[in-house]
């Protein structure tokens, strides 16, 4: 699975087996520089160990991994930031020793570390906090701390398991403006998670991983087109027509889901919608299925 | 090397800013000053007795009038009679008297009678018998006086002459050894802190991110050498505290008059015990990575302490042939060389080969422990609520 574009992270042929349990034993795809890869799949697909091999934690029975234009080294875990899934800060610290600590061990001077970290604790609003110990903050605030130190060192490439896992509404909007704004800046990121509304909001493109192997992966756009039924969905004011050749209507509120048969042209469906009397479309467009559907479609598909 | 001196500098403020370790620190401090204050109040009260004006009653004129030295603590006045004597008691004249009976130049019998504090017995019969020997030496030329009352100095050498032992050396012989079991015990009390401190990490979940910045190895080497600073400045704070208080305690007690450290020794004691020291902790931080908790991680060190102290049952063996293969063999081994070397340096002259060898296996030890505490760790750290299996150890030894 190679492509065109330039891979930030290449993944190959991955495998690895812990004992008897083969927790990934195909894995590949390439995230390209500056987009927002999903890493997608149940629980126990593979996706952390995969997270873990490209950082090397572990190291993989078989296959090749290539981070930053090629293998990992100890200097690029410097261009690199990581949020584990499970997440931990030195609780007897003070959060700004915490914070100063961990990106001194990526590199950053201590006064650079001190002035960046500053810079997130206004605006994250714990700079008030920042020298109470880390066992007196909340959950939330913890999770805070965390992503700055995820960030602090302005990595190339953030790789986040989870990043939704245990967050309010009010912390997930936080992580995922963040996250965004990352994006914007060029920052390539991989995200592993089983939100699939994030992922349809978030994603460029993704893997889906399923039993250790990847099983789909591709663009989000491309995915859901290529899972998408030949159905229209219609949302208007006022009765629909009857349409010849129409297989089956279903309704929600004003939204209609119009199966179509595969030779049916859209474009004259649509005409003939906008011109029967006393009805007003808002919208009308390609009924494509969600990440949610397809992810369960796929997943299931192969448990039958 | 920066990221070691790093981690090596946050496990060191880590442990030396909390209460806990000031706590440690101050305990022999504590124990020192009040170790001071009773010997001061008992000084001053034993002066009461080590001291002060002494009758004897001495009918046949075995021993004549001398003048007392003006330094002496106890002065002796004689007296014709145990009547003149006594009386001078209960007027406070003397604090006792001795009574030499008729035949004392032939029997020795004395018999003391003290009227409220009993004088200290073993200064006074001191006192009294340099009295004595003084008295009886009177008509001998004044070095043949001299040599009788000092006696011999003995001293027991090499034949190269590399190492001497005079017989008044006795407790500066048995110094390695207090010093040595003194550091083994400190080095066990803080065994806990580089288990703990890789259990840490594991408990608050922060190794997965730690071990994106650094490697395995250098994360261990920095842990090992953070901790192995913050036991020796313990150690360095207790000795400190000792020799404070050996000083002052030094011309209150006579048995450590004769103590002298060797330059040599002191620095042989320093480098043995630092890298001992840091190899001990490698062991006991990978043990850490290996287990899931304190409790397990004691189980699997108990045997590495054992080792540690298998000198002390080979005691025996080691004081009678210091340089036999068995104990040449315990000075080299890493785990078993610190405690083995310095119990024969006390005793022997210890070929330099040997010290040299003995040295570079440690730092050797050292370094290795380092490099497998690395590996176990790689294999552990993520193991947050089970241990490693022996199997999986072996086979992360071999790649």
């Amino acid at each position: 699975m190679t492509t065109m574009h330039s891979a930030t992270v290449s993944v190959s042929g991955l495998a690895k087996a812990f004992g008897q349990a083969q927790a990934v034993r195909d894995v590949s795809f390439d995230v390209h520089r500056g987009e927002i890869f999903g890493l997608l799949g149940p629980n126990g697909a593979g996706k952390t160990t995969t997270l873990r091999m490209i950082l090397d934690i572990y190291k993989p029975d078989r296959g090749e991994i290539n981070v930053l234009g090629g293998p990992m080294t100890e200097a690029k875990k410097a261009r690199i930031g990581y949020l584990p899934e499970e997440r931990g800060l030195y609780k007897d610290l003070r959060v700004e020793e915490c914070v100063l600590y961990l990106a001194e061990l990526k590199g950053l001077s201590r006064q650079e570390a001190r002035r960046r970290a500053d810079a997130f604790f206004e605006r994250l609003g714990l700079a008030a906090e920042k020298r109470k110990k880390v066992s007196e903050f909340s959950k939330g605030m913890q999770q805070k701390v965390q992503i700055i130190t995820a960030l602090i060192h302005a990595p190339e490439v953030i790789i986040i398991d989870e990043p939704f896992s245990g967050l309010d509404p009010v912390n997930t909007r936080l992580v995922q403006d963040l996250l965004l704004e990352e994006h914007r800046k060029g920052t390539t990121i991989i995200m592993s998670t089983h939100q699939m509304h994030q992922v349809e909001e978030m994603c460029d493109r993704i893997v889906l991983i399923d039993k250790g192997a990847s099983v789909l992966y591709g663009s989000v756009d491309e995915i859901r087109r290529q899972y998408a039924d030949n159905a229209v969905r219609v949302t208007a004011h006022g009765e629909l027509p009857h349409i010849p050749g129409v297989l089956e209507t279903s309704r929600k509120g004003n939204t209609h889901t119009l199966s179509l048969p595969g030779d049916m042209d859209t474009q004259a469906l649509l005409a003939q919608l906008a011109t029967t009397p006393g009805l007003k479309i808002e919208a009308f467009e390609l009924a494509l299925p969600t990440m949610d559907d397809i992810f369960v479609r796929v997943v299931s598909g192969r448990r039958t | 090397m920066s990221k070691i001196l790093l981690i090596a500098w946050h496990e060191f403020k880590r442990h030396t800013f909390r209460r806990r370790f000031i706590g440690i620190l101050l305990m022999p401090l504590i124990i020192l000053a009040i170790a001071m204050v009773s010997s001061f109040i008992s000084a001053s009260a034993a002066a009461r007795f080590e001291s002060g004006a002494i009758g004897y009653v001495d009918p046949n004129g075995a021993l004549p009038q001398a003048t007392n030295p003006p330094d002496a603590a106890f002065t002796f006045t004689r007296f014709d009679d145990e009547t003149s004597a006594r009386a001078a008691l209960e007027r406070g004249e003397i604090t006792a008297y001795l009574v030499l009976t008729p035949d004392f130049l032939s029997s020795g019998d004395v018999r003391l009678i003290y009227w409220e504090d009993e004088p200290s017995s073993d200064e006074l019969v001191q006192a009294f018998e340099r009295y004595r020997n003084a008295q009886l030496l009177a008509g001998q030329p004044a070095s043949i006086a001299q040599r009788v009352l000092e006696g011999s100095r003995f001293s027991f050498e090499t034949p190269d002459r590399a190492r001497a032992i005079r017989d008044d050396d006795l407790p500066s012989f048995l110094l390695p050894l207090v010093f040595t079991l003194l550091f083994i015990t400190a080095a066990f009390n803080s065994s806990e802190y580089f288990m703990q401190a890789v259990l840490d990490e594991k408990e608050n979940r922060t190794m997965e991110v730690v071990i994106t910045s650094v490697t395995p190895t250098q994360l261990m080497a920095g842990k090992v050498f953070g901790l192995s600073a913050v036991g020796l400045l313990q150690m360095a704070i207790w000795s400190i505290a000792a020799f404070v208080a050996l000083s002052v305690l030094r011309p209150r007690l006579p048995f450590l008059r004769n103590i002298s450290l060797e330059p040599g020794f002191i620095v042989l004691t320093l480098v043995l015990f630092t890298l001992y020291y840091v190899m001990l902790g490698a062991f006991l931080a990978a043990i850490g990575s290996m287990v899931a908790d304190a409790k397990q991680g004691q189980n699997y060190a108990s045997p590495i302490m054992l080792i540690a102290v298998i000198p002390l049952f080979f005691l025996v063996v080691i004081w009678f042939d210091p340089n036999g293969a068995f104990a040449v063999i315990l000075s080299l081994i890493p785990f078993t060389s610190p405690l083995t070397l310095l119990m024969r340096y006390g005793m022997v002259s210890v070929p330099a080969w040997q010290i040299i060898l003995a040295l570079v296996l440690l730092a050797a030890g050292a370094a290795g422990a380092i490099w497998l505490a690395g590996r176990i760790f790689r294999i552990g750290m993520l193991r947050f609520d089970k241990g490693v299996k022996w199997s999986e150890l072996a086979a992360s030894i071999r790649f």
